[in-house]
């Protein structure tokens, strides 16, 4: 059959509904982007608190059960957890604010001292650099560090106050939303399950539980292992007459949450304090073994990190560093610290669902039975 | 009489409830009433349409299904597509309760004959419970090994009458078993 061209009121039909289509396309487009917009803006300042609630309920959760388990009801178990940990925080205030407002006025006083001193370290070490390397005489470390560090001075002081603001708001959403969490997290993860179709609710069951459960297990290892090398650094240091022990202890304990690169930030403050108070004396070194030797090398490496920590977080060093980055560019300093354990839970959610494929070769899909079947690493039986 | 009288007064027959239907059930049947009542929130009801298909030969099985209504029919893959059907089952029947304990591939296909609802207790599920409720999990448990057990002699049974006869058995062994 032959095709007939095109009328002339048949083609100014055609134009004008491509002329509508374009700009029905370009107004839908534009009103998504708006929306998207719109949502992003609600949900801005939410990742962090819903992620913090997520993990307190995570550590919460064994005494919730261990209280629910003596026939108490999961809401009054909440309750109690909650006004033991607010007693307990109570008093520490009560106990710790005398000594924090000292600390504070004479870390304010101290910590231009210690970095103008530091700096001083580093112009020495830049001599002797520059004497013994050719072609590095144009750099200036020193000045650089200087520059970088009166930022990082101008902005702790300037922004401990808004940042005191914010964590208040932390404080109030936090436990609002693990409360939540703690009480209907099982009913959440169950409508969620409802939804899921027939054939695929038995396969997503029993990916989350697996997930949950690592998950938990990973969270609570590393909040764990933050809290006892904090600990340790702090009685080591307190032997010596080092000041503010009790806050490097804290600090080399936060940093502990990033690995590879988080010791070894967590123990400069510690060192150049030593250096500049102490000397290169005996206490000097004391110090350094503490942070190295009985700090990370004795207690972490041969004690925590076999007992808390499975080998099924562990990540790549570049995936690592890929991960502090992101994680700082989108969070700051506190992105930083909680990138890596995110990219932690990320894997082990990925780990997870793959071994339990795997586990029923839904990635080959043969029909036949195994006769084989091994053991699983969590004790639990896989067909091989 | 209008119809309108006729609601009123006739009494309204109640749906069994769950703690009813599991109180029939041998794996739940150690378990108090209080507690059968809690299983509510642990298992998951679901609604198949007719002809749907619950599961399939080799896909990864990790929990029992109970009919509530309807019937399911179970079918073993045979060698020529056409599958042959071994059972069919009806209200107050349960299937897969071997994979409850220890996770394993399905060794038989089940599909629903027409629209049924089917309660699903998953290993998940049974892990859940073992944590949340320590005695009701070992009540439960007590529960399946019965079942389990009971379904043991029942096939070395069928196997000695088997070998007895003179037909060819399979090899036994202890880890078949």
């Amino acid at each position: 059959m032959q095709k007939k061209p095109l009328s002339r009121a048949q083609a100014l039909l055609l134009f004008i509904l491509l002329t509508l289509a374009i700009a029905a396309g370009l107004s839908l487009f534009s009103s998504a982007s708006t929306i998207i917009g719109l949502l992003k803006k609600a949900t801005a300042g939410l990742f962090l608190p819903v992620l913090l609630s997520l993990i307190m309920s995570f550590l919460l959760e064994p005494f919730v059960l261990r209280l629910t388990r003596n026939h108490f009801n999961r809401t009054i178990s909440i309750f109690i957890v909650y006004a033991v940990i607010a007693v307990g925080l109570a008093l520490a205030t009560l106990w710790f604010a005398p000594h924090w407002a000292t600390m504070w006025s004479s870390l304010v006083n101290d910590l231009p001292r210690y970095i103008s001193q530091g700096l001083a370290y580093l112009r020495q070490w830049q001599e002797i650099a520059q004497r013994h390397i050719p072609g590095i005489e144009g750099y200036n470390f020193a000045a650089q560090a200087r520059t970088y560090a009166e930022q990082f001075l101008t902005y702790v002081l300037v922004q401990a106050p808004s940042s005191a603001l914010k964590l208040g708001s932390l404080m109030l959403l936090v436990p609002l939303f693990s409360f939540f969490f703690l009480r209907d997290g099982r009913q959440i993860l169950r409508a969620v399950i409802i939804q899921t179709p027939n054939r695929s609710f038995e396969m997503v069951r029993e990916i989350s539980f697996h997930v949950s459960r690592q998950m938990a297990h990973f969270i609570r290892g590393r909040i764990l292992e933050a809290l006892i090398i904090g600990l340790v650094v702090s009685v080591g240091l307190s032997f010596t007459d080092i000041s503010y022990a009790p806050l490097l202890g804290a600090f080399a304990g936060i940093c502990n949450l990033v690995p590879y690169v988080g010791p070894i930030i967590g123990m400069v403050p510690g060192i150049l304090i030593a250096m500049v108070d102490l000397g290169t004396g005996a206490e000097f070194w004391w110090i350094v073994i503490v942070y190295f030797f009985i700090a990370q090398v004795i207690v972490d490496n041969f004690i925590l990190i076999p007992i808390l920590i499975s080998r099924v977080s562990n990540l790549h060093p570049l995936l690592v560093i890929l991960a502090i980055i992101m994680g700082g560019k989108l969070y700051g300093v506190l992105g930083m610290i909680i990138g890596v354990p995110v990219a932690s839970i990320f894997k082990i959610a990925f780990i997870e669902s793959r071994r339990y494929r795997r586990a029923f070769s839904l990635l080959e899909a043969p029909i036949d039975i195994p006769a084989t079947q091994k053991q699983g690493p969590d004790g639990k039986l896989y067909s091989s | 009489m209008p119809a309108f009288w006729n609601n009123i007064f006739s009494s309204q027959t109640e749906p069994e409830s769950l703690s009813d239907v599991l109180s029939k059930v041998p794996i739940f049947s150690r378990l108090k009433p209080r507690e059968r009542e809690a299983m509510k929130t642990f298992m998951h009801r679901r609604h198949y349409s007719a002809g749907e298909l619950l599961f399939e030969a080799g896909e990864p099985a990790s929990g029992m299904y109970l009919i509530r209504s309807g019937t399911v029919r179970l079918s073993a893959p045979a060698a020529d597509k056409d599958q042959s059907e071994l059972i069919r089952l009806g209200v107050g029947d349960f299937f897969g309760e071997s994979t409850l304990a220890a996770p394993a591939t399905r060794t038989v296909t089940a599909r629903t004959l027409e629209s049924c609802e089917i309660i699903a207790l998953l290993h998940s599920d049974l892990l859940d419970i073992l944590e949340k409720h320590p005695a009701m999990g070992a009540r439960l448990f007590f529960g399946l090994s019965e079942v389990l057990s009971s379904r043991l002699q029942a096939c070395t049974i069928e196997l000695l009458k088997r070998s007895d006869t003179g037909s060819p058995a399979p090899e036994l062994d202890g880890e078949t078993l």
